[in-house]
């Protein structure tokens, strides 16, 4: 059995705790190559009590590769996801710092932790990145959720 | 081949297998740039791809024994419990320990170089094997 299908097995044994946040995480059309994942802001952050959704596609050597995950397009302002288009920019979902030993919820808890810990050097959003460098936290924080309300 | 002909093929494979087979796109694409490049343009692309570990590294690397897996540890890679293979073929990292199936590691190992579990780099111990090996022999050359 590919090691995917394990990975569902697992998934659906885990998910539904109430202290998760990652809320649902689900192949699109039973299709394993395609999920749709949904996760709550962490608390403390501006993102607390929205929920996001994401893609998330792996390629036919997936664990081998990293899947490629994205949010749905104008939902995140964070310095290190482009808002137009949802692209996250995130060192473990590069084929230099992946390891085969994660797996999909793995990949939902570090963007979540990197909606905790936004990076501003190495940033898709430059402007949400210059007001982090200049340690400006509160009033990132204003813009994030600015954007999250409009 | 002219470049109609390329174009055809390309459009052909891309409806049978979408870009499933790219070492053959690669090659036809290959030939749309100036034959001079070809070659070493296709050379770069296989270099890029490499970076793995040696063949030989792999099939180096320590057996255990189905004696000393215990029935509870599985395979971090594929998730999957050793011992439901009747003749599991697991494998020991000589310098961090981890252990993994022989076939999913050699998978991971012909693009990275870097343990799956704590990245440890397996190529930079065997450095230091070959280097003191050099210098064993340069000895026996002195005084031999």
């Amino acid at each position: 059995m590919a090691r995917i299908a394990r990975e569902y097995k697992h998934i659906q044994a885990t998910l539904g705790s109430e202290s998760s946040l990652v809320v649902s995480l689900e192949p699109i059309d039973g299709d394993l190559s395609r999920w749709a994942g949904e996760i709550r802001g962490p608390t403390g952050t501006p993102y607390e009590g929205h929920t996001f959704s994401l893609r998330l596609v792996l390629g036919d050597r997936y664990p081998t590769t990293p899947p490629q995950v994205t949010f749905a397009r104008r939902s995140m302002p964070h310095c290190n996801v482009n808002y137009e288009t949802g692209s996250i920019c995130l060192n473990i979902l590069t084929p230099e710092h992946w390891s085969p030993a994660w797996d999909l919820l793995h990949v939902l808890e570090a963007i979540i932790q990197l909606l905790s810990d936004p990076e501003p050097d190495s940033p898709l959003d430059i402007d949400l990145a210059n007001i982090l460098r200049a340690q400006d936290r509160s009033a990132y924080y204003g813009l994030v959720n600015y954007y999250l309300q409009s | 081949m002219s470049d109609t002909e390329v174009r055809a093929q390309l459009r052909e494979i891309f409806r049978r297998e979408g870009l499933g087979d790219s070492t053959t796109v690669l090659q036809l694409l290959s030939q749309l740039i100036p034959e001079s490049l070809q070659e070493e343009w296709l050379d770069q692309m296989a270099e890029a791809d490499k970076k793995g570990c040696p063949e030989s590294f792999v099939d180096s690397l320590p057996r255990v024994p189905k004696s000393e897996i215990s029935p509870s540890s599985s395979c971090s890679i594929c998730y999957v419990n050793y011992l439901n293979d009747g003749y599991p073929l697991v494998v020991r990292l000589p310098h961090c320990g981890h252990d993994f199936d022989l076939e999913c590691l050699s998978v991971w190992f012909s693009k990275s170089t870097s343990c799956p579990l704590c990245r440890d780099d397996v190529l930079s111990h065997r450095a230091e094997v070959d280097t003191s090996q050099v210098e064993l022999e340069e000895d026996w050359g002195m005084y031999g």
